[in-house]
């Protein structure tokens, strides 16, 4: 096990990356929403193109991810559990792209659960009973399937609660359904 | 505050969703995809155009962007030319563009004038926002915005 705690390197990493204002982030998303919204016909489809952004967006992040968490805490070791890729997310992943940490538990070997308490993307919203099918956030769903999809690892991940259906927090399923073998993701972990 | 990468990731996929529509939008569409209505919350003169662009030259840009426009112009009769030497949404590219960069640019590009043109729209000015950048054809990061209010 690392000495250093992983909460301590996501604010060691957090402090160290440039930033932009939260509320032009969150209307930029809100905006993005409320067009694909206008341009496809049904919120399924709606859902599925913001995870497949998600999975583009995810893809990237993993080297931002790798690349400054190694600086900052060169003695991590890589994750050897599912378990621990899930501590990784949700003290460094999100406190070092979103600014906030999320709590954690495991429910079974291959799942762990993330619960958000404030949630940056749904700040100001409010989903309509006639858009009841919409998962606003899906995007963060195919985040965290992009990411760990590009470290040898398919995932599951989907919604429990959210806040911004009338919950009191969000809490995101993530469950491992294979290590995939033989790919360049491999390379990336053994440092 | 979020990362500035998962920002940049993030209007990428805007913009890449926006160059897939099967008919590409005029400049105007692509900028209203993302105009954002911001309202202001404290008082300045409503009547003065000069002082609501005044406010989005500093107040705005700084909250948005972290700084301030270089350079404010305007004809007093409705037309601003808004200059900024460090536009941090191009930084990453570099001079020369090839032609591929510079229609990215000019996509990028509709997102601040949507922005622009949203704010003025909160302050209840309807306006013309175009855009011309690579101002001195080696500083990519060189911008400057012309907008039109109409009265």
């Amino acid at each position: 096990m690392s000495k250093v705690p992983l909460s301590r390197t996501g604010d060691i990493v957090w402090s160290r990356t440039p930033k932009t204002n939260s509320e032009l982030f969150t209307l930029t998303y809100g905006v993005l929403v409320a067009q694909l919204l206008r341009d496809f016909e049904k919120v399924e489809e709606v859902n599925k193109e913001l995870r497949r952004m998600g999975r583009n967006i995810g893809v990237r992040l993993i080297d931002e991810y790798l690349s400054k968490v190694s600086l900052a805490s060169p003695t991590t070791p890589p994750c050897s559990t599912f378990h621990q890729t899930g501590d990784s997310i949700a003290k460094i992943g999100f406190k070092m792209f979103l600014g906030i940490s999320c709590d954690i538990s495991y429910p079974s070997p291959t799942t762990f659960v993330l619960t958000v308490h404030s949630n940056p993307l749904s700040t100001f919203v409010e989903i309509p009973p006639s858009r009841e099918g919409l998962s606003y956030c899906e995007i963060m769903n195919g985040v965290i399937e992009g990411s760990l999809g590009a470290v040898s690892l398919r995932v599951e991940s989907r919604f429990r609660k959210q806040i911004e259906k009338g919950d009191d927090v969000t809490t995101i399923e993530v469950e491992m359904m294979e290590r995939i073998k033989d790919g360049v993701g491999e390379g990336y972990k053994d440092e | 505050a979020v990362s500035e990468t998962l920002f940049n990731l993030l209007l990428q996929q805007v913009i890449s969703y926006v160059q897939n529509l099967p008919s590409l939008p005029t400049s105007e569409s692509q900028a209203s995809l993302i105009d954002l209505p911001l309202p202001s919350s404290f008082s300045l003169d409503p009547c003065n155009s000069l002082s609501i662009v005044k406010y989005l030259c500093k107040d705005f840009w700084s909250k948005v962007f972290g700084h301030q426009i270089t350079k404010l112009q305007t004809n007093h009769r409705g037309v601003f030319v808004l200059k900024d030497d460090s536009f941090p949404l191009l930084a990453d590219l570099s001079a020369p563009l090839p032609p591929t960069s510079r229609l990215l640019a000019i996509l990028t590009l509709a997102y601040p004038c949507g922005l622009i043109r949203g704010a003025l729209k909160g302050f209840g000015r309807e306006s013309v926002v175009s855009c011309d950048f690579l101002n001195d054809g080696e500083n990519v990061e060189s911008t400057s915005f012309n907008v039109k209010i109409l009265m």
